[in-house]
């Protein structure tokens, strides 16, 4: 059977990494998204089978070095998607690919001394110069890749805007137009950081992959679209805006558009911070 | 002026010395090779660096390069990391503390100890070079160049060579297969390369010679650089001999002989000349 492969960040992931670490959630009974979320809608609707090698936090490097696990498993009847993301997140420590940013380890007390030193080769040896590099470098091993094993034309779906805009060279490859961020601050009613932290994600993000689900339904259609008709996935146009605020949120009639699981979760952090660092050492450091 | 150019990025096994060009052997193998193929040689190796440096430079040099060029990587242990922008040759870390020397115990040098010891580890050394692999293997498709030829300095990391059919790789590798043997096995290593090695890139000038000969054969018949044959000289790099004004003449780097003799410890910022830092 066909298969569909995604390779991303949490814009489409469902899971920490490894995946037994989901068993750490306090909420097991929930579902975060498994039958509804896009990468399964597109699996679906290609008649493929879903293979999402995706894990919510990481970084470039644990990305293509799924690709790498995967790439002889990898025909070219299948489909293969990059969630691109941010290309400045390190992957720091080989069994937790989720957390790869100084200020995401020093969340968890236990690892404070994680922390610093994370913090440290952030501050003084990452740089743009490198971390252009070591995309540039990605990006032309996968297109490679597609090219010796005849594979499809990975698309590479920008989860953020990327460092560098030059590697749309690479032949092998096809990339979005716009990126997941934008279409998920668009849905946002107001335009402000406070607001958004503050009264809208407020730990947890309630929506499935920060996107309503409306807004799902359409990116399943236009990475279709891609797969059988080539038409470049443009994230820029017709995308909902505006439609997350506090009250939406609360509004019955809205509930569908996002994670009944992450609203449980988020309205239980609220209650109770200490949660974090249970999840923090759960993480399994 | 040669119409075509032969690109060479490497470490220590490839770069020029760092004493004025007239002080310069143009019998080192890149140079002998430049000649043998009617190029003109761009060598942007550095003594110490990273495969991260020699990618920097490939990049660089990738709109520039044409099918009629000839690239060259020397490639360094994956293990290097360039912690000091300004300082690439300071990759390793017993060169930390040549840029503590210099600069004194300060939050980078801090940082790039911090990272070897807790965060670096060999499957992201192999990430990384696979990913730089696959980059110059796509450019050398994409832009139709001849097979970009891989020199392995030392004993590489795991890599499928066969995943890379638009790159050429030598069997064997620089250092185990003729740097090495150029030192009888009685002799005590560490003596004959202190206080640093006399030898042009690690090797003895009949050896460039071979070396650059073996090259040519594999670049123009596109047959594997083989390092790991009996055709290189073995066993003359000795204590003795490295004391022997002829032998100094005929093998070695003359520059770096007087400097030996009058060996001191560094001062600060004695060890990094101006032309190892990076514009």
């Amino acid at each position: 059977m066909t298969k569909l492969y995604v390779i991303g960040d949490s814009f489409s992931a469902i899971e920490m990494w490894p995946k037994s670490a989901k068993s750490v959630s306090p909420y097991p009974n929930y579902d975060f998204g498994t039958s509804v979320y896009w990468p399964k809608q597109l699996a679906d609707k290609l008649g493929a089978e879903l293979v999402n090698l995706s894990a919510i936090g990481c970084s470039q490097d644990f990305q293509w070095s799924q690709i790498y696990d995967h790439q002889d498993q990898i025909t070219p009847d299948d489909y293969v998607i990059v969630v691109l993301t941010e290309a400045r997140r390190f992957w720091y420590f080989h069994d937790c690919p989720g957390v790869s940013r100084a200020d995401l380890i020093a969340q968890s007390p236990s690892q404070a001394g994680d922390a610093e030193i994370a913090e440290q080769f952030e501050r003084y040896i990452q740089r743009d110069l490198l971390a252009v590099l070591n995309l540039e470098n990605r990006l032309g091993a996968l297109s490679y890749m597609a090219h010796t094993r005849g594979w499809r034309k990975p698309l590479i779906v920008y989860a953020m805007s990327q460092i560098s805009d030059i590697f749309r060279k690479f032949n092998n490859l096809e990339f979005s137009k716009g990126t997941l961020t934008d279409i998920s601050v668009n849905e946002v009613s107001i335009a402000t950081e406070e607001y958004y932290n503050n009264s809208i994600i407020r730990g947890i993000d309630p929506r499935y992959n920060h996107l309503t689900l409306s807004n799902h339904n359409i990116l399943v259609n236009k990475i279709f679209d891609y797969f059988t008709k080539q038409i470049t996935v443009d994230l820029t146009t017709d995308f909902l805006n505006t439609v997350l605020s506090e009250e939406s949120l609360s509004d019955p009639d809205f509930q569908h558009e996002v994670s009944p699981g992450a609203m449980f979760w988020r309205q239980s952090l609220l209650k109770d911070w200490r949660i974090w660092k249970k999840f923090g050492v759960a993480l399994g450091r | 002026m040669a119409d075509k150019k032969l690109y060479i990025v490497g470490d220590s096994f490839s770069s020029e010395l760092w004493e004025s060009s007239s002080d310069i052997s143009n019998n080192t193998w890149h140079r002998l090779l430049g000649k043998k193929l009617e190029a003109e040689v761009v060598n942007k190796s550095l003594i110490g660096s990273s495969q991260d440096y020699a990618w920097t430079h490939l990049h660089l040099f990738q709109s520039h390069i044409t099918p009629d060029d000839y690239v060259i990587v020397c490639l360094t242990h994956p293990a290097r990391f360039w912690f000091f922008q300004e300082y690439p040759s300071l990759s390793k870390i017993d060169q930390i503390w040549t840029y503590e020397d210099i600069n004194g115990v300060d939050p980078l040098s801090i940082a790039a100890r911090n990272f070897i010891k807790y965060i670096q580890r060999k499957d992201l050394d192999t990430l990384w070079l696979k990913n730089r692999l696959g980059w110059l293997a796509n450019s050398a498709y994409s832009y139709g160049w001849r097979k970009p030829l891989i020199i392995h300095t030392m004993q590489p990391d795991d890599i499928d060579e066969s995943q890379y059919p638009d790159l050429s790789f030598s069997k064997g590798y620089m250092y185990d297969h003729i740097s090495l043997p150029e030192i009888p096995e009685n002799e005590d290593y560490e003596k004959c390369i202190e206080p640093f090695d006399s030898r042009y890139n690690h090797l003895c000038l009949s050896n460039h010679a071979i070396l650059a000969d073996k090259i040519y054969n594999s670049l123009t018949t596109n047959i594997t650089l083989d390092l790991t044959t009996n055709d290189f000289k073995k066993n003359i790099f000795t204590k003795e001999a490295i004391g022997n004004p002829e032998f100094q003449q005929a093998e070695l780097s003359l520059p770096m002989s007087e400097k030996i003799k009058g060996w001191v410890l560094p001062k600060k910022k004695s060890i990094i000349p101006a032309q190892f830092r990076f514009k």
